[in-house]
């Protein structure tokens, strides 16, 4: 009994590994496969937004899937197959959005945070010591 | 007094970065609709479409010379049926091409017969790639597209009487329609 609640607990902990792939948009060359799956962790699923289009479920998370498959059996590198999707939707698709204007505040507020924590802590030490 | 001089530009860093904030999303909010188009003010994606019983080729150049609108619906949903009384009104005032996305023929078929037909044409896409060539989240979806083949306007979700008045009449008013 007391196994079965340990399994259970580490089951609840570990999340099942559910694929949102279904088993038609599988290719049968396994490093075509993984390619596939990699470019589609990195596609965001533009109806659910938190999600990639490997996880999600949804009909256009889909139809990105298998388009993106379709572009690696016609040979389409890595890269085409990215710049394809961001001439439809933009580069909100992309899980990681690059390096530009409008996405500026977003890359920089983490060192901008800790710029301005560092300028603080300089100021209180400063301050601290003329005190004393 | 010491707390609050050590607090002072913490508070005025947090209200910096609030403003910067506020104004980021404001500027989202505002232009919702141009940051998600990035096909608004390019030539359309697609210059022939198969037509639904697939029996010819619906050639969209030939529409270049007018506007034209492309509407992406299907059958089974929902939003699609509620713009469907306003489609018609437009198509008085300028052609529609619908494309009937992910559907079955025949249920295509019995929607336009219940709920109207106001397309010049309608193209079939059977699985979702003339969508994705148009940049489409799902349907319906439509595109206003002026006389020189350029995508002008982009409205994700059904054509409802407020937006047929405050978005879709001003444009086509606009291009003197």
């Amino acid at each position: 009994m007391r196994n079965i609640l340990l399994i259970s607990f580490v089951l609840l902990l570990n999340p099942l590994n559910v694929f949102s792939i279904e088993p038609d948009e599988i290719l049968s060359d396994s490093k075509l496969e993984n390619r596939a799956r990699n470019l589609s962790k990195g596609i965001r699923c533009l109806v659910c937004q938190n999600q990639s289009i490997d996880d999600s479920d949804s009909e256009l998370a889909k139809d990105l899937r298998k388009i993106i498959r379709i572009k690696i059996v016609e040979g389409k590198k890595d890269k085409e197959i990215n710049d394809f999707l961001v001439e439809k939707y933009g580069n909100f698709i992309l899980m990681k959005p690059p390096f530009y204007s409008e996405t500026f505040l977003l890359w920089s507020s983490p060192f901008i945070i800790v710029f301005i924590g560092f300028i603080i802590i300089f100021f209180s030490l400063k301050k601290t010591r003329s005190e004393n | 007094m010491k707390k609050f001089i050590f607090f002072t530009p913490l508070i005025i860093i947090f209200l910096i970065l609030s403003m910067l904030l506020f104004a980021l999303l404001s500027q989202n909010i505002g232009n919702k609709k141009t940051i998600n188009s990035v096909l608004l003010n390019k030539p359309i994606p697609t210059k022939t479409l198969l037509s639904l019983n697939l029996n010819k080729l619906i050639d969209l150049e030939m529409y270049s010379g007018s506007p034209f609108l492309v509407n992406f619906f299907s059958s089974w949903c929902e939003p699609c049926k509620l713009e469907a009384s306003n489609l018609e009104k437009l198509s008085e005032k300028i052609p529609i091409i619908g494309i009937s996305y992910k559907d079955q023929k025949e249920d295509t078929y019995l929607f336009l017969d219940k709920y109207g037909n106001p397309y010049d044409e309608i193209s079939y896409d059977s699985d979702g790639n003339i969508a994705i060539n148009w940049g489409v989240y799902g349907v319906p979806e439509t595109f206003i597209i002026n006389k020189n083949g350029i995508i002008i306007l982009r409205h994700p979700g059904p054509i409802t009487t407020n937006v047929l008045k405050n978005e879709i009449i001003p444009i086509l008013d606009e291009i003197n329609l």
